[in-house]
């Protein structure tokens, strides 16, 4: 894909003018969230990541499906109309660039059979403008993870800064649109522009890599399903959900229902496997009734059932989870005490020619 | 009007008769509003569906009809949560939301020429119900077919008229038991598990389908496999708390498997495999 640079002057006036065309969404000032912005000069906050990931502008925190209304000639169910509006997102870090991408196949029609028209609607208006971070965030693992790619990150085009100017990589079509808007600001990469944008990736990548065996899981926590090692790692969770919540590949989901009189909408929210009640059945049947059996849903749902599914590992090492645990469980320790469990168990079974207990 | 381009939005249909079957069980009979959706529904044995009752909420019910009989749905629930409540609360004339059918269901024609087993505990007749009744629609096709069933009381029996209907029938064999009986039952006494061990069906050429609460399943399961059946002939459908039913909200799955696409119905075997607990 054709490569640019862009003068870290001619930022705002770029995005400006995609300001036309679009509703743009840039990391807050206090780096808390993507909100709409026309300051377009402070849009590429340099500063870390956001505490919420922009999968909110996707599969949003609680959004209408349907609004119905009952009357004496039956009952109207109108679809909510799924979020068409034209919006751009600016400075999205590449592992939260590689999350949408995991986010696209579960939403998608060949995942399960079924096609969620809202995120997709949603995605198709939104083109992403990524950023490589300046610098990792205390917890960040990115390096590790099989998912992102720093150099190129799965946007539609993909910034990266080089000190007084940004190298731009247009990856998709969208993203040579986006270049093109921008006439007149952007000249061709150099060489050294390339070379330039290839050692601020490999050296974040060298700082954020800690050697976590996150492809390996999947084999790894196969052995662990009935291994008492969860009940161990789960002691601490006090089950906010924080974890999840803030997790840009997390994306279960409630519906519910809410009525005012003979109307009312049907809505989905993002919901949580560490509460208590998440597989709870009205029969009183809880098939993950305790903290132990609900980390290794989430753990196994993200390292390996998922995997198995796709064939792509769904956690990107964005470390948010590490950061925001209020009882600073950290899933690092957790993957390698699981990792190193899942090797002593295999060690065993060598030594001794049969599964160990 | 049917959407298909939203697998989320559910289309209308009426309660046409609501049937008392135990003390805590009804079946309702339900039709599509719209003729489209009625013909546009086409279904398996074993899937189930997603009924909303409007502004109370949607839960996941197998379909107790068989597809053999055109024209109209049938669920069995338990009055349990706040879904089954509201439906409990309806008498017939109501309208709720169906979208489905979903799951894999039943492999009807992988079991042409087999002899079937059902065992069934309580109200986990209801999706046994629908591929019963399919076979003998079919009759042809199928072997013998033999039903173990059983509840806590003769007054927690469902579907009775239809189990003195196929009482009567003289090519199937039918085996009733409940936990323990009253002053008026005379049949047996005693709970499923023992049963199918007293009867010992032979595993010869048979499929079997087992569908009740999780203790049966357990005994039946441990039962079957002393009597020779092979974790593949043995079929069961499983439960899980589900919200989308489509494959999405990521709850219901056991280990890799999505019970709302990849199952409902599953062989023991693959159960095993998948590391899911009975």
């Amino acid at each position: 894909m054709p490569d640019y640079v862009i003068g870290k002057d001619k930022v705002a006036e770029w995005l400006r003018r995609l300001g036309e065309r679009y509703a743009i969404y840039a990391p807050d000032a206090d780096g808390i969230a993507f909100v709409r912005t026309t300051d377009y000069a402070s849009a590429l906050s340099p500063s870390g990541n956001t505490r919420r990931p922009p999968k909110e502008l996707f599969l949003p925190n609680s959004q209408v499906l349907l609004t119905f209304r009952q009357g004496e000639q039956g009952v109207e169910i109108t679809q909510e109309p799924a979020s068409g509006e034209p919006r751009l997102l600016v400075g999205v870090r590449p592992c939260d660039a590689a999350a949408l991408k995991l986010l696209d196949v579960v939403f998608s029609q060949d995942y399960s059979g079924y096609d969620d028209p809202y995120y997709r609607a949603a995605r198709a208006a939104t083109p992403v403008i990524s950023l490589l971070c300046a610098e990792p965030l205390e917890g960040c693992f990115c390096g590790d993870a099989p998912a992102v790619n720093l150099a190129s990150p799965p946007a539609d085009a993909a910034l990266t800064d080089l000190g007084d100017k940004y190298f731009a990589e247009a990856s998709s079509e969208t993203g040579e649109q986006l270049v093109a808007a921008g006439d007149g600001l952007f000249a061709a990469a150099s060489d050294a522009d390339r070379a330039g944008r290839d050692k601020a990736a490999a050296e974040l990548g060298r700082l954020t890599r800690e050697g976590l065996p996150l492809a390996q899981m999947r084999e790894r926590l196969r052995g662990l399903h009935e291994s008492g090692i969860w009940r161990d790692l789960a002691q601490k969770c006090v089950r906010c959900g924080v974890c999840s919540y803030l997790c840009p590949t997390c994306h279960c989901f409630d519906i519910q229902d809410e009525a005012f009189g003979s109307a009312g909408c049907r809505y989905r929210c993002w919901d949580t496997c560490q509460f208590t009640d998440f597989a709870l059945m009205s029969s009183g049947e809880n098939p993950r009734r305790d903290s132990a059996e609900r980390l290794k849903q989430r753990l196994c749902h993200k390292l390996e059932y998922l995997p198995d599914r796709t064939g792509m590992i769904y956690c990107v090492g964005c470390g948010r989870c590490v950061r925001l645990c209020p009882v600073g469980m950290d899933i690092r320790e957790t993957i390698e005490a699981l990792s190193a469990e899942a090797q002593a168990a295999a060690t065993q079974e060598e030594v001794s020619g049969a599964p160990a207990e | 009007m049917p959407q298909p381009n939203n697998p989320y939005i559910p289309s209308p249909a009426r309660i046409e008769e609501v049937r008392v079957e135990t003390p805590d069980t009804k079946t309702f009979k339900v039709a599509f509003c719209d003729d489209d959706c009625r013909a546009g529904f086409s279904y398996r044995p074993g899937q189930f569906a997603e009924l909303s009752v409007f502004g109370i909420g949607e839960a996941p019910f197998s379909i107790t009809s068989t597809p053999s009989r055109d024209g109209f749905l049938e669920f069995s629930m338990k009055r349990m949560g706040r879904v089954t409540s509201a439906l409990h609360e309806m008498i017939g004339g109501e309208l709720i939301g169906i979208r489905g059918p979903y799951g894999n269901g039943f492999p009807v024609e992988d079991w042409k020429g087999k002899n079937l087993l059902f065992i069934g505990g309580g109200i986990g007749l209801a999706p046994l119900r629908s591929a019963i009744n399919y076979c003998l629609d079919n009759r042809a096709h199928y072997g013998d077919v033999e039903i173990i069933y059983g509840a806590r009381s003769p007054a927690d029996l469902v579907f009775k008229a239809e189990l003195e209907q196929w009482a009567r029938r003289d090519d199937l064999r039918l085996d009733l038991t409940v936990d323990r009986g009253d002053g008026e039952w005379t049949g047996r006494e005693g709970f499923v598990p023992t049963l199918v061990m007293e009867l010992r069906p032979s595993p010869e050429g048979v499929t079997t389908i087992t569908c009740g609460p999780p203790i049966m399943i357990r005994l039946v399961l441990q039962g079957l496999a002393q009597l020779g059946f092979s974790d593949e002939q043995i079929v069961t459908t499983m439960e899980m708390r589900m919200k989308c039913g489509i494959g999405k909200c990521g709850r219901c799955n056991i280990g890799r498997s999505y019970v709302c696409v990849d199952g409902p119905v599953y062989n023991y075997a693959q159960l095993k495999q998948l590391g899911g607990e009975i």
